[in-house]
């Protein structure tokens, strides 16, 4: 499936910590983490919508990994 | 996807053949080697077929697979090293070998996480190190082989494209879980602690180390959305302050390991069985050789350097590391 628009509010629920979800793929419990830690204690004006950003590319670069696809699939078609 | 540790001569033919090649050895032995498409750290320690060894003249090598034509090397500084995920290809790979103890692995294990595209694309490999005899007198090495030339304080890193069709995919292998102990964090970022806050309470860490009698070859684990991560403790000092082989992040929460009945069995029992035919390239950790005493045993198919630190998109205490190239 295609990545979804940052706008899909399911990007924003695993950023700020709203939605669980355990990724399969590496890169993405790495990265979600450290973008989690910022967004939970960083003051900085944009850190959300930067680390939405950040995620959603991860995605885009990874959409043709298995594991990734299977994700989209579990967090964006109710999967879960 | 060949890895094994072999002789001078044989690795001279595979240079002379044009191959882009991934190394690891002393010193002495890099030093003789001609120029072509190679890089590689020094390191005496290794994990092969036969079990671990320590050798001062072979040579282990990574061959990438044969459809991994394009391919680049780029040496990087302490003031660069932050471009090294953004010139990575679009799908692919990137082994990054990085000198032990220089500015540059300071720099890049405390800044890793906020470079542009941190873990957007596939970042591996290892920390160079020496015989452990000769610390102090030896410096950790990284060489650049289409110049032949060796560095204390650059990084190098060969990029890999993949071929439509093809991924690479980084995995860990970590033997440690969090303890049910104490909740650690720390006040700042930085391999060298003073303070800790131990569930909610600042107070000395290593006062609490000794007041706990912790074992410092246990690491402290951080849980990365299900990824164990661990801080490996370099030493606790008269001083009251701490170092590890890694950074640990500010607000992270950290738990010391579970302790392990048996290094050798918890290894061997979780070693992948899988995916060995595609793995392109592993390390494991210099600690997890010596807390294991590792040197004359088999620990299953997965071979490589015994490294002063991996990298797998940030740096690494503890862990065995490694890629898979699969098809989609």
């Amino acid at each position: 499936m295609e990545v979804p628009p940052e706008t899909n509010p399911i990007w924003l629920k695993l950023v700020t910590g709203e939605l669980e979800y355990q990724f399969s793929f590496l890169a993405a419990k790495v990265l979600l983490t450290r973008i989690k830690l910022k967004a939970k204690f960083s003051n900085e004006p944009g850190v959300i919508e930067e680390g939405i950003t950040q995620l959603r590319n991860l995605f885009i670069r990874s959409s043709h990994v298995p594991k990734i696809q299977q994700d989209l699939e579990n967090l964006f078609t109710g999967g879960l | 996807m060949e890895q094994t540790l072999v002789e001078k001569e044989i690795v001279n033919e595979m240079i002379a053949s044009g191959q882009p090649l991934l190394l690891a050895a002393e010193e002495e032995v890099l030093a003789q080697l001609p120029a072509g498409n190679w890089i590689a750290g020094t390191i005496p320690y290794f994990m092969t077929k036969e079990g671990g060894k320590i050798t001062k003249d072979k040579i282990f090598v990574s061959q990438l697979p044969e459809y991994a034509t394009k391919y680049k090397i780029q040496e990087y500084t302490a003031d660069t090293i932050k471009n090294v995920y953004s010139d990575a290809p679009e799908n692919g790979f990137s082994v990054i070998i990085i000198p032990a103890s220089s500015p540059i692995h300071l720099r890049f294990a405390l800044e890793a996480p906020d470079y542009l595209n941190f873990a957007i694309t596939p970042l591996i490999g290892w920390i160079s190190g020496i015989h452990l005899d000769n610390l102090g007198s030896q410096k950790p090495l990284v060489v650049n082989g289409l110049t032949t030339t060796s560095s204390d304080s650059s990084a190098v890193v060969m990029h890999v494209e993949l071929p439509v069709g093809k991924y690479a995919e980084i995995k860990i292998l970590n033997i440690f879980a969090e303890g049910s102990g104490d909740t650690i964090s720390f006040l700042g970022d930085g391999f060298q602690v003073t303070d800790a806050i131990i569930n909610g309470e600042t107070r000395n860490f290593a006062a609490y180390i000794k007041e706990k009698e912790l074992d410092t070859r246990l690491p402290l684990v951080a849980n990365y959305s299900g990824a164990k991560i661990n801080i490996s403790f370099q030493s606790v000092n008269d001083d009251g302050t701490v170092d590890f082989y890694a950074p640990v992040f500010k607000n992270m929460e950290y738990k010391h390991a579970q302790s392990i009945e048996n290094y050798v069995l918890s290894f061997i029992s979780q070693m992948p069985t899988e995916d060995l035919d595609n793995i392109a390239f592993s390390c494991n950790c210099i600690l997890n050789f010596l807390y294991s005493e590792l040197e004359g045993k088999k620990t299953g198919g997965v071979v490589g350097p015994i490294t002063f630190g991996e990298v797998a998109y940030q740096l690494l205490n503890q862990t065995l590391a490694y890629l898979t190239i699969t098809d989609v």
